[in-house]
Formats: structure tokens, sequence, C-alpha cells
């Protein structure tokens, strides 16, 4: 993939990844393979609720209330366009 | 290697496969239990390396990272970790991300899995080499301006005024109505542009607002895309966005990213043009493919949360 891409926007420092962009990232993408131990933390209800309660809090309603943990308080990527009234 | 030198028990974390790189840039990294980061090749591949740490089982075994992933603040440092280290590595090379916590009892393990899935991962290389991925949410505000662009009848009185505030305020639902549809076109527009310019876009679940330090209050969260761009193609990617400046929208680019999500089990299920995604419930794994394309989130009666209301109602 030869990053360092070109210079649109400037690479982020990951500091400044939001922990959102990041989770559904790192939980719900890349390879699956089946580690000889992954299989049951993959399969850790607690961490699915979590992981749904963070990402789509609309359909949990009324689960645990990781929210206010996790949420980040950092701003996202920098706005390009900005056209809010 | 399946102990440390103290005879703790260890077992193997790996964070990506990819092709062969200069592993002096793993030096400066620290992995999610701390420790170095090296690189596992299986005899007879010479084409995929595997990235990992050797993490104590006491700490990061299964029963311990399984635990550690249910606590947020360990979730997000242990995320955070897995990402630079992935990051780290798509600087230097064509890189599979796997996802979070893949773990084996030891390196052999490792290679064992490197030989059986080869073909798997060598495709996946192939699709993901110069590519990055990069994530783009636009959020769109109904302003209250536009919602109150509705036709008045003045000086209605006494029996009339009821009737004319009714009429009044029905118009201005209809203005407001109007102002999100169109914001919901030129959204659409926007997901077509972007597949102009970027090889494959997904869809990924919309984000509600309490959930995204992102959103300002009144907007919503119309699309929320991640889009792979071949590196000759991201200055014309930024580019098109660029032109997305429009009243009522508001466009953040995040990236560039290695490819996650283009590299899952169901990475060749691309997303066909629509926009706003199906079910803000869904994870993206699940969005692809057997939604009818078009505007599951956008199409009929507007829901709480999907796209705000005018910050301001029409006063009485």
């Amino acid at each position: 993939m030869s990053v360092p891409a070109p210079q649109f926007p400037p690479p982020l420092p990951q500091a400044e990844t939001s922990l959102v962009d990041l989770l559904d990232r790192v939980l719900a993408g890349g390879v699956v393979l089946h580690g000889e131990l992954v299989l049951s933390i993959a399969d850790v209800p607690l961490v699915r609720i979590d992981l749904r309660a963070l990402i789509a809090p609309a359909t949990v309603g009324g689960t645990a209330d990781p929210l206010p943990l996790l949420v980040p308080t950092e701003a996202g990527p920098p706005a390009v366009g900005g056209g809010r009234p | 290697m399946s102990s440390l030198p103290d005879d703790r028990p260890t077992a193997s974390y790996v964070y990506a496969v990819c092709r062969p790189f200069d592993t002096a840039t793993l030096d400066a990294v620290a992995g999610i239990g701390g420790g170095p980061v090296h690189t596992v090749a299986a005899d007879g591949l010479d084409d995929l390396v595997a990235v990992v740490e050797t993490v104590p089982v006491e700490t990061f075994g299964e029963e311990a990272l399984q635990q550690r992933l249910t606590d947020p603040p360990e979730l997000e440092r242990i995320a955070r970790a897995h990402n630079d280290v992935v990051q780290t590595v798509g600087a230097s090379a064509a890189t599979a991300p796997l996802r979070l916590a893949t773990m084996y009892h030891d390196d052999d393990g490792v290679r064992n899995v490197l030989r059986t899935e080869a073909d798997r991962l060598r495709s996946t290389l192939e699709e993901v080499a110069g590519h990055t991925e990069w994530s783009v949410k636009v959020y769109g505000t109904v302003s209250a301006e536009a919602a109150s662009r509705a036709p008045r009848r003045a000086g209605a009185t006494g029996s009339g005024a009821g009737r004319a505030y009714l009429d009044r305020r029905r118009n201005e639902r209809a203005a407001a109505e109007r102002a999100r549809a169109e914001l919901l076109r030129t959204v659409s527009e926007l997901d077509a542009a972007l597949r102009t310019v970027a090889d494959q876009v997904r869809h990924l679940p919309l984000r509600p607002p309490s959930a995204d330090a992102g959103s300002k209050p009144g907007e919503a969260n119309m699309l929320n895309a991640a889009c792979l761009v071949a590196d000759e193609r991201v200055d014309a990617f930024g580019a098109e966005l660029t032109r997305w400046t429009l009243p009522g929208l508001r466009v953040e680019v995040g990236g560039p990213w290695v490819p996650y999500s283009f590299t899952g089990p169901d990475r060749r299920e691309t997303d066909q043009p629509e926009t706003g995604g199906s079910d803000p419930g869904q994870p993206s794994a699940t969005t692809a493919g057997s939604e009818a394309p078009g505007t599951a989130g956008f199409g009929g009666a507007p829901e709480p949360g999907r796209l705000g209301e005018p910050s301001r109602e029409a006063a009485p």
C-alpha cells in the first residue's frame, strides 16, 4: 500500500483518531483468521454488547451504559468543506 | 517461543499479515502488552510474514484479554496499540490487518496458519496493495431558516388566527421536509461521486449523535463511508471532496487507514450506491449485499435521530 500516501489531508497523528472510527475498523474489519485462542474472545457476549452499545446505541436501548466512558473527548478529523450554516 | 525468560507461559498475538518489509520500522513500536513486536515467517513462504507480539498468558492470555476487552478504557488502549502497530507496518508494506484479538499458543501456530491460509492472504494483499482506506462522514443540518421558508398568511385575527397558525405550522413542516429531501439527494450525489474516485465504497453504520463525538448539536450523520482509494488517486479523491462545500452539509475526512474495512470476510460484498446505509443498528459486516439499494434510511418519513430536526421550532 506504500503509505505515506499523498498529502490529502495531512495524515493524522493516531492520538487524534476518533475512537468510534477506530473500533468500527479493528472490531468489525480486518482479516478473520481462526486463532487458536481467539474464538472464545470473539464470542464474549460482553464485548459484543459494549461494541454494539458504542457503535449503535439506538438498537441496544436499556443495556449497560459504557458510553460515557467510551465516547472520546478529542476532536474528530479536520473538516473538509465546512458548509454548515 | 512459548515462554518468557522467567518461564512465564506466553501466547502469540498477531496484528497483521503483510509482505516482507524492513523490520527495523518495528523497533520503535510497542505492542498491546508493551513488548517488542517481531515478524514470523513460514518455511517455503517467502512472500508472507505475520506481525506478532509475544504476550504473557497471565496478563494477555485468553481469559485475561477477554476481561480487558470488557473494560472500556482498556479496550480503547488495546485498540489504539493494535492500530499503531498495524499502521506502522502499513507504512512499509502491503498489509492485511487482522481483526483485534487473534491469538495463537506460540509462533508455530502462527506459521501453521500462514501456510494453511496462504492463498486467501495473498489474494487479500493483492487487492489492498497500493491502496489506502479513507473515512468520509457527512453530517446534515436542516436550518431553521430553510424550515421557515414557508408561505405565511398574514393578518388573520379572531377565529381565523388558530386556523392560520395551524396552516403555518403545516407549511413549515412541509418546508422542513423539502429541505431534508434536498439534503438527502445531495448526499446521494456525493456518494455517487465518491465512487468515481474510489475503487470501492462501503457504508459503515450511521452514528447516532450520542455515540459520535464528531457530531454537533442539530446535526445528523447522513453518510459514514469507508473508501478504498488507490495511491495515485488520493489527490483526485481529495479534490472531489473539496467540491462538496454546501449549505447544510459538513464533510469530515479521516485517513489514511490500512484497509480494515476491505479485508474482512465480507469484503467482496461492496455496497451498491445508496446513501445512509441500511439500518444504523446493523454492524457494518451485515450492511452489504442483501439490502435494497437506495433509501432505507432516508426515503420515507423522517426518523428521529436520522436527520436533525430544525434547531429551532417556529414560535406560535
